[in-house]
């Protein structure tokens, strides 16, 4: 289940999603819950860091809505595409007659070098087909009567797409039918062309047929068409499956094979490279030897003094039964010996493919052996949800400098003096948000423990989360006084780093941190409730 | 707290080649486990005679399964596994299970070394045999090492069995049972 993802203005470097709520602003004086992210039981907390301390919690109502593009506006589009193409071809010094689409990929590239990663995000100039989404023209006229039959089953093109598929499956079992009344039906398996193509899937299906389907829909689909095919078709009915059915390579003819290459004396050789991890390793194959491998100077046996390397070396060879017939001489650096041990066997196999058939290429292929192993070590990352005893994950993130970390924690020890809203008025009285103002003095009585809050010495609920930060050149100055209905607090921060401060706050609190002098960016950590350990 | 594995589903014959099934995604659960590898890609077949098998003695099921082939990718094979005579899946998985640490090269040499003691033990037990004793010892130690493995399963296993539309997990026979060290 989504929730809605709520947005705040500045760029969060962190952040930690599904449901939760929301701290309104404090002028408002309101704490407002998401209505429909609030859960109990199966929800993560959240803890969202803002850096402003008003937040609206509107949804980008115009972004949801989805454009509609008119016919007209396409065709403008395309207009506008062909004649920037023909300018493009011009700028390039080419011939804008024979300017494809390749060569408009080309030139964007060198005109808007990008480096961004993501490949999507890069300046693209494509046919406005490929851009815009299909969209659907109106399905009615305008006496408001639609124009297809099916129009109303919802899926219009769906079903009569079915429709006409079943009806030349009866075809077909009728001809079939006949033919075998004649006598002149013979059995015959159609798996020639089952191997080079494949069903369409179900997202083309989706996008040739500009609707939505479900998965059985698209199965139900699939069956029929499997089923025509198994009947024998005429050139129409072949032409009406091929029309589902997509290419799919070859594999093997992807590899490019190098040609032999040849030295002074006439030996024939060939080189390949190979990677693994961080080890690269090039192996030079010769054409007739006696087996033996040099590895950076060194015999093999000596390099690898390991047995499990040495049978990697091998396993090209004894696979295509050239165990003692070649002479190889690699340089291999970087990573430990079972990577450079898999970078020599990659280089040594593509080296290999110089001096064998295709079909042995391909059984190498088809054994693992041309294939660059893309495993790399996975790099550290702080674990978000750890398992601790207690059930509760402690959840980290990183803002204002510092890193912060929130966990669930029992009641605080017997030292801390905890203070009741109508025993003490002057420390615990819940105070509008409204009056407290920033910098103000703080209230609180000398000698009184900064961390009080409302039911503290009720040890038999534990719904207090801790909150730990360290570093980042904060420091909490103290407590305004000030507790809301909710246990917050409201800290100030001045430029000292920041030691392990710790605090306590109530589920649905709030810790706020505002500068106590001229502008400065503010924080909110807001706590919703954990997970509890019994919904995992 | 587990997380779910990302479920890949081996789909229908020639269907979609390429094509990801979404991860399950549960609230409060995050994936943790995932590979390089995309769920298209095929495990290697590094068996040398799979491949020399002549053509003319093949089944259709084979023959479709080569021309199949011949279109998917293929993963990398593993650093431990070779086409090598010597090697025996028992014996690595059993390598594998012994080792600590990451520790491949003492689990492999107390592997091997226990082998060879065994062959020794059983070659003694073979020069002071009589020769009609001879016969029925066993010297070869991966024959041994493969016995004791099954002399130690169990005899018993469970089977879930379906009545009245549950599954009940009932003691029966170790072969019916699929509970398997994989």
């Amino acid at each position: 289940m989504a929730a809605p993802s709520v947005s705040c203005g500045a760029a969060v470097p962190y952040r930690l999603f599904l449901a939760g709520r929301v701290s309104f602003a404090r002028e408002q004086g309101l704490w407002k819950a998401a209505a429909s992210g609030l859960q109990t039981g199966t929800r993560c907390q959240i803890l969202r860091l803002k850096h402003s301390p008003a937040v609206t919690t509107t949804k980008n109502v115009a972004a949801l809505r989805r454009e509609s593009y008119t016919v007209d506006f396409i065709k403008k589009q395309i207009e506008e595409f062909n004649i920037g193409k023909r300018h493009l071809a011009n700028m390039m010094g080419e011939d804008p007659e024979t300017f494809t689409q390749e060569d408009v990929d080309r030139a964007i590239t060198y005109l808007f070098p990008s480096g961004l990663f993501e490949k999507r995000a890069r300046p693209i100039m494509k046919h406005p087909e490929e851009i815009f989404p299909k969209q659907r023209a109106v399905q009615w006229g305008e006496d408001g009567r639609p124009f297809h039959f099916l129009f109303y089953t919802g899926k219009q093109s769906y079903y009569s797409l079915m429709h006409e598929a079943y009806g030349k499956v009866l075809h077909a079992e009728e001809r079939q039918d006949q033919l075998r009344a004649k006598g002149l039906f013979s059995e015959k398996s159609k798996s020639k062309d089952l191997i080079g193509s494949r069903w369409l899937i179900k997202e083309e299906l989706e996008e040739m047929l500009v609707e939505k389907l479900s998965d059985q829909d698209y199965a139900q689909f699939i069956r029929l068409l499997e089923r025509l095919s198994a009947l024998p078709c005429d050139a129409a009915e072949e032409e009406f499956v091929g029309r589902f059915r997509r290419t799919v390579t070859v594999q093997s003819k992807k590899h490019l094979i190098e040609p032999l290459q040849y030295d002074e004396q006439g030996m024939a050789f060939s080189t390949g490279q190979g990677k693994r991890k961080t080890a690269n390793a090039e192996a030079v194959v010769y054409g007739h030897g006696s087996g033996k491998i040099e590895i950076n100077g060194v015999d093999y046996l000596l390099y690898f003094p390991v047995t499990q390397d040495r049978e990697q070396l091998m396993f090209p060879f004894h696979f295509l039964d050239r165990l003692g017939k070649h002479d190889v001489t690699c340089t291999v650096s970087g990573g430990g010996r079972s990577s450079q041990a898999g970078a020599i066997r990659l280089a040594m196999s593509r080296a290999l493919c110089s001096f064998i058939t295709e079909d042995e290429v391909e059984w190498m292929r088809q054994a693992g052996l041309l294939t660059t192993d893309p495993r790399v070590r996975e790099p550290r990352r702080e674990r978000i949800y750890p398992k601790r005893k207690g059930g509760a994950p402690r959840q980290i993130f990183w803002g204002l400098g510092a890193r912060w970390e929130v966990e669930r924690t029992k009641i605080p020890p017997q030292g801390q003096q905890s203070c009741r809203a109508e025993a003490e008025p002057g420390c615990g009285r819940w105070a509008d948000n409204q009056d407290e103002e920033l910098g103000s003095p703080a209230t609180h009585r000398p000698g009184r423990d900064h961390r009080c809050y409302p039911g503290a010495d009720d040890s038999s609920v534990d719904t207090r989360l801790q909150i730990r930060a360290r570093g980042g050149g904060l420091t909490c100055l103290g407590c305004t006084g000030r507790l809301t209905s909710s246990g917050n607090r409201h800290l100030l921060w001045a430029a000292r780093s920041l030691d392990a401060e710790t605090w306590h706050v109530s589920i649905g609190g709030t810790v706020h941190f505002h500068p106590r002098q001229g502008a400065g960016p503010s924080l909110t950590v807001t706590a919703s409730h954990l997970r509890t350990q019994q919904a995992s | 707290m587990a997380a779910p594995t990302a479920k890949v589903s081996r789909g229908w014959s020639g269907l979609a080649l390429g094509v990801r099934i979404a991860v399950l995604r549960l609230p409060g659960l995050t994936q943790v486990r995932w590979s390089r590898y995309g769920p298209e890609y095929q495990d290697p077949q590094i068996d040398k005679e799979y491949y020399r098998k002549p053509l003319a003695q093949l089944t259709e099921e084979e023959t479709y399964e080569r021309e199949l082939r011949k279109t998917q990718v293929i993963k990398a094979a593993p650093a431990t596994k070779t086409s090598s005579v010597f090697e025996d899946p028992v014996i690595s998985k059993f390598t594998n299970m012994m080792m600590k640490g990451g520790n491949k090269i003492l689990a492999r040499s107390l592997m091997t070394q226990t082998l060879e003691a065994v062959k020794r033990k059983q070659f003694e037990k073979y020069h002071a045999a009589s020769a009609e004793e001879q016969a029925t010892v066993e010297r070869n130690p991966y024959t041994i090492f493969h016995q004791a493995l099954k002399n130690c399963e169990p005899v018993i296993g469970l089977v879930p069995i379906l009545k009245g539309g549950h599954f009940y997990q009932a003691w029966s026979g170790w072969e019916s049972s699929t509970a398997r060290v994989s």
